[in-house]
């Protein structure tokens, strides 16, 4: 049960990162990156919820009957998300219109299941709650990265900044087809650079 | 045993859980109804023109309500009357609602005193995409409303189009680029309320306007 924390933190941020290595979450990554304030709030809620679902079922996983596993934390996530829903609803109105349904979606976002039951399921409570942290991080700043190019091309703003140039938009970049290039270029990039430190360090082994 | 084991942990989880986010919804439920209810006062100063403060705390947005609109009812529905300084009518509101691209849009379209020109409309709640198909909602879009006179209709019963504007002198207005479905939803949704809002006309001219009694 040794993990430590370091190797928690970079597993859930790079390595086995939950967009570009592991592929879960890609339908919020579609739906909610052409604007960089929906996918910030979208990160933070995410992060909230992979870190205490996590957490949660983590406490629970000892006395959790086994074939009950999905079930309980299916519920655990969902109430979590609710929590969320209310708090945006009550405190920031004006976010929570613009995020529609999407806050309610991330009950059905892949990484956080996946991560409550691959890594929580057998491991303590701290250090599923970093797994979660991390995970949500690795997850947030691809969508960010991706935001990023999706809605300065596509609107020519940053959070609605106007950018200092002018230029024909890419129309495109704000439809979902957008998302699926950006998503793949990404990842290309990520694995790339991966590949190229590997190879770096065979070499350098020699 | 197991089976009995088994019910009572997830019979606690699930109540754990379940109260939980009952009172979460209980301790904020006043605060997110406040929310909507402010939401909705400023959609309708918005649709009559009636200028407030942004910052405008939820009271004092709920008086100014009080004092220049009044509500109606026809038919089972809410409609609304805009009144300017002095208490003399501004024009006229109606709700409208569809299916949208996504999920259901809601509004209020305005008219003026004669009921024979859009004033203005808003959105209060749809599910578009945003940056696409959620740009009903800025100004630009919304300001080709204002002024179209029905008469102009493009073809009987339908009373505006959105696609592309041009000097035909009818009610055309501009599409939202890459939100063709939304747009097209829209245009129904608008042409259809107008429809039957103008086949109750008469009615409408009989309602007995009272200013809103809110708790």
């Amino acid at each position: 049960m040794g993990v430590s924390p370091k190797k928690i933190a970079l597993d859930g941020i790079w390595n086995n990162n939950p967009i570009f290595r592991q592929v879960l979450g890609i339908c919020s990554t579609l739906a909610v990156t052409n604007l960089v304030t929906n996918t910030l709030v979208m990160c933070i809620g995410l992060i909230y919820t992979q870190a205490m679902s996590s957490l949660t079922a983590s406490s629970l996983r000892t006395i959790t009957p086994y074939r009950l596993r999905i079930i309980s934390s299916t519920l655990i996530i969902a109430a979590y998300v609710i929590v969320l829903h209310n708090v945006l609803q009550a405190y920031f109105p004006e976010i929570s219109t613009q995020l529609g349904p999407y806050v309610g979606l991330i009950i059905t976002n892949c990484i956080i299941l996946g991560r409550v039951e691959a890594f929580a399921g057998n491991n303590p409570p701290i250090p599923s709650f970093l797994d979660g942290l991390a995970s949500g991080v690795g997850y947030s700043f691809i969508l960010l990265a991706i935001a990023v190019v999706r809605e300065g091309l596509g609107f020519g703003t940053i959070m609605g900044y106007q950018l200092p140039f002018e230029f024909t938009h890419w129309t495109i970049m704000v439809m979902a087809p957008g998302a699926f290039f950006m998503l793949g270029i990404i990842t290309w990039l990520c694995r790339w650079l991966d590949a190229r430190a590997e190879s770096a360090a065979a070499a350098s082994k020699k | 045993m197991r089976l009995l084991k088994e019910l009572l942990f997830i019979f606690l989880v699930s109540l754990f859980f379940a109260g939980l986010t009952v009172s979460v919804n209980q301790a904020l439920s006043g605060r997110i109804l406040l929310n909507e209810q402010t939401r909705n006062t400023k959609k309708l100063l918005q649709v009559f023109k009636i200028p407030y403060a942004e910052n405008a705390s939820p009271e004092s947005l709920r008086q100014l309500e009080a004092k220049r609109i009044d509500e109606g009812r026809l038919d089972g529905t809410t409609v609304y009357r805009g009144l300017d300084e002095k208490g003399e009518p501004l024009g006229y509101a109606i709700p409208i609602s569809g299916k949208g691209f996504w999920g259901r849009i809601h509004g209020f379209l305005s008219l003026d005193n004669d009921l024979k020109a859009i004033k203005g409309i808003v959105f209060t709640s749809h599910n578009e995409t945003p940056g696409l198909g959620a740009r009903i909602e800025e100004q630009w879009f919304r300001a080709q409303f204002e002024g179209l006179q029905l008469a102009n209709a493009v073809r009987p019963g339908k009373y505006v189009e959105i696609s592309k504007s041009d000097d035909s002198g009818k009610n055309k207005l501009d599409a939202i680029t890459g939100a063709t479905m939304t747009s097209v939803a829209l245009e129904k949704i608008v042409n259809d309320d107008l429809k039957s809002f103008v086949a109750n006309q008469d009615k409408f001219r009989r309602i007995e306007w009272e200013s809103p009694q809110r708790k």
